[in-house]
């Protein structure tokens, strides 16, 4: 088993392989070394990995564990190997209409700032009031309609300006 | 499985706005739930109290086992029929566990007009019953009831669906191998007789029950024989002497107890055999969904939002994501069961139905129940569209959900118009369960293209009798017939005809569904095997 974690913000590559008495473990490009943990009641394990055997306790957060160790508590996020392949959904920087319809308002013009999430525009069609919202933070380069006028399916209704390359 | 990333600010002015616009739907619709449950006519109250019976949820609450949900059905049925005074449609009915079986209990209210019959009871009781042998629920019935209301006989009397039916469907259950316990607390004439005497097991308390065809005024006047209610179909009678019962008690309590103690006997029901994993408490908040439902029918919200606050962990493998994606489809769990979830993100168009008419075979071969979310305006329309097929696309949607053998629940979250309506198992699609959101809206066709229409048609019709209109009262004429629309495809309406199974709040839907998905599983389904086709 691979897993992609972070570790107090740290990206780490663990492996682990071998049946369950006699499982390895790798972190990064490391050496595999035995690897050992045995659950306690509240949360309390003991963890062995290689020579060195030490004391824990965890609780779990939404998909975030706490780590208390070593008089420190670590948090540890195990990424979702989906998430961490996928691209980003929206690569252009143009909103298109999800199906043909007429503008009701536009909230925006050239140049404003906008939030990722943020109406920019409402559309109706087929007696449905639609947000275009931005897909990311950014700035608006232009509006394409007016509100009262119709478009068609997959018309740009606003392109924002290029992502700025850091 | 990924948990759902939502993207809802509660700290939004839109969230806020909404917010207390769905707690003002739904204060009203506890105030309407409460009054059907509870206010009574005074001399009604006192009446039952003279006759020594106790009040119908009185009784429910001494059948179920104490600490146990109770799901009761169709609560403001009739509530805007027979001017509002036929709460609940004159009878309780409700899932709930007795003696750790899930049953179906059905009730009737005699501080009603003595639980007479109206042309609704008895639809109430006919789908009560229809629940009863779709999901396989031993049924207990509470009988109170003064027979058919007789000025509004010819509506509940002898059509498919109408009384005939509830005995009918008695039999067809019994044959089913689905037991039914009958508790008389009143005198049960008529037809209302049989209802006792069909259950594999009649209870009828002393001096309050009694079975007979005809009641003591009718025999009277048919045959001038004078006899006494006890006498001629009393407790000790019909245990004793003729047979239509099998045990005579004293009280309403012992009635209640000796059900519990008969339903004790049944055996334990098998669930279909399908994987169940730990439940697991939706990560966000389904409070929240009073924020995500707009203030305005019209408005869209990402059903994604929704699902996140149904399923368990708000865990959801999303299937097909960016194709047809006016149709959000995938799986989940709720309460451990893996469910399918077909869930509307705006209009339908053809690649969107076919989505839904893959994915939907998908679940049907792999025997996963399906869940409809359904805020439908329709199917897109337009030259293009019908090119392209969507009415053929749309039509294969249909045929793929009608044949489904999964159990199917749908809820209605905001709007269901049109033939969206049936592609995303309306009630004429045999949904196990359908169950309407207080904000809810159904019709043929939007409001205002609907108000539109009428108001033309109205207005042609005057024209024609040369009659000529100032503008004010076309504007009357309109108002008039937008404020009937607006009743008629709102969810009291739909539920008050039992279109619905009931009105939920929304953040109850979890649990409504996960109940109806428990009872669901009583019944083996079939499967009718097929490859999936990549339509």
């Amino acid at each position: 088993m691979q897993r992609r974690i972070n570790l107090c913000d740290k990206p780490y590559l663990v492996t682990r392989i071998g049946p369950p008495r006699t499982q390895q473990l790798k972190v990064d490009d490391g050496q595999f070394q035995p690897v050992r943990l045995t659950s306690m009641k509240n949360g309390q394990a003991m963890i062995q990995l290689g020579g060195s055997r030490v004391h824990v306790q965890m609780a779990v957060k939404g998909e975030t564990v706490y780590i208390r160790a070593f008089n420190q508590t670590f948090a540890l996020d195990i990424l979702n190997p989906v998430e961490q392949a996928a691209r980003g959904n929206f690569e252009g920087n143009t909103c298109r209409a999800p199906m043909p319809g007429t503008v009701v308002t536009v909230d925006v013009e050239a140049g404003t700032r906008v939030m990722e999430g943020q109406s920019m525009m409402t559309i109706e069609s087929m007696k449905i009031l639609t947000n275009i919202c931005a897909p990311r933070e950014g700035e608006v380069a232009r509006v394409h309609f007016e509100p009262g006028s119709t478009f068609g399916k997959n018309a740009a209704l606003i392109t924002l300006t290029k992502k700025e390359t850091v | 499985m990924r948990r759902i990333k939502s993207k809802v600010n509660p700290l939004s002015s839109d969230f806020c706005t909404y917010q207390h616009h769905n707690h003002t739907l739904l204060e009203k619709f506890h105030e309407h739930q409460h009054r059907a449950r509870v206010d009574r006519p005074e001399r009604d109250v006192e009446r039952l109290k003279k006759q020594n019976k106790l009040r119908v949820h009185d009784r429910i609450d001494l059948l179920l086992d104490p600490g146990t949900p109770f799901l009761e059905l169709s609560v403001l049925a009739a509530n805007l029929a027979y001017g509002g005074t036929v709460p609940s449609a004159g009878v309780v009915s409700g899932i709930g566990i007795v003696s750790g079986l899930e049953v179906m209990i059905m009730a009737s209210d005699s501080s009603i007009k003595g639980g007479a019959w109206y042309p609704l009871t008895v639809k109430k009781m006919v789908r009560t019953l229809d629940i009863a042998i779709e999901n396989h629920l031993p049924v207990i019935h509470l009988v109170d009831a003064a027979g058919a209301y007789l000025p509004l006989q010819s509506g509940l009397f002898p059509d498919r669906h109408m009384a005939g039916r509830m005995f009918r469907n008695q039999c067809i259950l019994s044959a089913m191998g689905v037991e039914q316990v009958a508790l008389v607390l009143g005198h049960s004439t008529a037809g209302g007789a049989y209802i006792p005497t069909l259950s594999d097991y009649s209870i009828m308390v002393r001096g309050t029950g009694g079975v007979f065809l005809g009641g003591p005024p009718l025999v009277k006047a048919a045959t001038g024989e004078e006899v006494t209610a006890d006498e001629l179909g009393g407790a000790d009678v019909h245990s004793a002497i003729s047979g239509t019962a099998d045990y005579a008690v004293d009280s309403e309590p012992e009635g209640l107890a000796l059900v519990r103690e008969i339903v004790g006997t049944f055996p334990g029901r098998a669930k279909k055999a399908v994987e169940q994993r730990e439940p697991e408490d939706p990560y966000y908040d389904p409070r929240e969904l009073y924020g995500v439902i707009p203030d305005d029918v019209k408005k869209q919200f990402d059903m994604r939002e929704v699902i996140a606050r149904i399923v368990d962990g708000s865990r959801f493998h999303e299937f097909k994501p960016d194709f047809g994606t006016t149709v959000v489809c995938g799986f989940a769990f709720l309460y451990g069961w893996r469910v399918g979830i077909i869930g509307n993100n705006g209009v339908l168009f053809s690649d969107s139905a076919l989505k839904c008419t893959q994915f939907m075979q998908i679940c049907n071969r792999d025997q996963v129940p399906l869940i409809f979310l359904q805020n439908i305006t329709g199917f897109m329309i337009g030259k293009a569209y019908e090119h392209g097929g969507i009415t053929k696309n749309g039509a294969k949607m249909l045929m793929v959900q009608s044949n489904l053998d999964v159990p199917k629940l749908t809820i209605m979250t905001n709007g269901s118009f049109g033939a969206g309506n049936y592609a995303m198992c309306g009630r004429a699609f045999d949904a196990r369960f359908l169950f309407s959101w207080p904000n809810s809206q159904i019709s043929v066709m939007g409001m205002e293209q609907a108000v539109k229409t009428l108001t033309q048609i109205r207005l042609k019709s005057l024209e024609r009798q040369g009659k000529i209109l100032s503008k004010q009262e076309v504007d009357k004429i309109q108002e008039d017939i937008s404020q009937d629309y607006l009743e008629k495809s709102g969810a009291y309406y739909a539920t008050s005809e039992l279109w619905d199974d009931g009105i939920i709040d929304p953040a109850d839907t979890r649990k409504v569904l996960g109940i109806c998905l428990s009872v669901a599983l009583n019944r083996e389904f079939g499967k009718t095997p097929n490859g999936i086709l990549r339509v």
